[in-house]
């Protein structure tokens, strides 16, 4: 006989791919110079890879980090690293396992709800109407997503909403994401 | 281009939602009968290696907080593991079942058996050092067994080493006074060598 508290709790790697559309405005403020004396917005908009590795998993909570990049973008660059937290809804947060030399158990959550809030370094690139410009953004991301287990696989989405102030600007992203879970046993 | 991606992959997830938990259970060795006890009497639900719906086992077994999935197999330890009622979960049991020690001590007995039995081939074929040597092994796991010695002393006697045969006709002798072929041994070399009954 065992208890949970004997179960060992996976960490977990997701490869993600979805879009990341961020709105920027600069802040007339802070611009300097002959050439910049109109505060000018943009729009980044692609399709970015997330690499999220989730490496502390507790009963209810897991910590994690993530790098956000792009992959095809149309204007601009938008790539992100962070770390934060996700809460989970339902019964079970993390694959478990138990192993000795009699008992071998895995339980593996099949559905799972949570929503995550990160923290973020930003790089931003952009163009104005007169120049190419870029920015570092400190970045709120807040969120939520589902992870399903299916025969041989599992799958995880997300959608999160960021807002960012920059040197010269601030930010708005929204992300939404699609992509496999690998458990690290 | 983004609202109708994120709709599409909510509806692939929300599409798949309905299908069930499932259950794994595997033993070794195999063909332990699985029974799953809530409250009340234990059910049979199969045998293993077995592969069922786990949210319907809950469902249909289950209704305290906590139930028990037991494995038994003739000869072997019941196994029992305590699980909290639980859903949305993949679960993968897979359990060494523990010999019973009766069945334990009688294959320990047939291994000592099948040992002692090659050991008098060797003697017959007047290996005695290797008899001997095997024997010593042996006496070292099976202090109270007087077989062991007493084969030691025949091996002894048979390769014409009089005074260490008597030493374990003795000692078969002292380990199990009910050991009619030592005593008788024992008595008869105690005569030939001209020296004293010991008592043990």
């Amino acid at each position: 006989m065992f208890s949970t508290s004997e179960l060992k709790k996976s960490d977990e790697v997701s490869i993600l791919i979805g879009m990341a559309n961020v709105s920027l405005t600069e802040n007339a403020l802070t611009l300097t110079g002959p050439n910049q004396k109109v505060a000018a917005s943009a729009k980044i908009s692609g399709i970015n890879g997330l690499l999220h590795y989730r490496f502390k998993n507790f009963e209810k909570i897991s910590l994690f980090g993530q790098f956000s990049f792009p992959l095809m973008a149309s204007e601009g660059t938008y790539l992100a690293g962070g770390a934060g937290a996700e809460y989970y809804f339902g019964e079970t947060s993390s694959k478990m396992t138990l192993n000795d030399s009699i008992t071998s158990l895995v339980m593996t959550p099949t559905m799972r709800y949570f929503a995550y809030s990160a923290l973020n370094l930003a790089y931003v690139s952009y163009n104005t109407l007169t120049a190419k410009k870029n920015d570092t953004v400190f970045e709120i991301e807040l969120g939520g997503g589902i992870s399903r287990k299916f025969s041989k696989f599992s799958l995880r989405a997300q959608a999160g909403f960021a807002r960012g102030v920059g040197v010269v600007s601030t930010t708005t992203a929204m992300k939404g994401m699609l992509g496999g879970i690998f458990f690290l046993d | 281009m983004f609202r109708p991606m994120f709709l599409s992959i909510l509806l692939l997830v929300i599409s798949t939602q309905a299908d069930a938990s499932k259950l794994v259970l595997k033993s070794r060795p195999e063909g332990a009968e699985i029974f799953i006890q809530a409250s009340g009497k234990p059910v049979k639900i199969g045998v293993t290696p077995f592969e069922g719906d786990l949210t319907e086992i809950i469902k249909t077994y289950v209704q305290a907080s906590s139930f028990m999935f037991e494995l038994k197999k003739e000869g072997h330890l019941p196994y029992r593991v305590l699980l909290a009622k639980t859903s949305q979960v993949d679960l993968e049991l897979s359990a060494n079942l523990e010999l019973d020690p009766r069945v334990e001590n009688v294959r320990a007995h047939d291994a000592l058996m099948n040992k002692l039995f090659s050991i008098q081939k060797l003697v017959r074929g007047r290996s005695f050092a290797e008899a001997i040597e095997e024997l010593s092994a042996l006496e070292k796991k099976h202090e109270n067994l007087s077989i062991i010695p007493e084969m030691k002393a025949t091996a002894y006697y048979m390769n014409k080493d009089i005074e260490n045969a008597l030493s374990y006709y003795r000692r078969a002798f002292a380990v199990n006074p009910d050991n009619q072929d030592a005593y008788r041994m024992k008595i008869y070399i105690e005569k030939k060598l001209g020296v004293d009954s010991e008592v043990p």
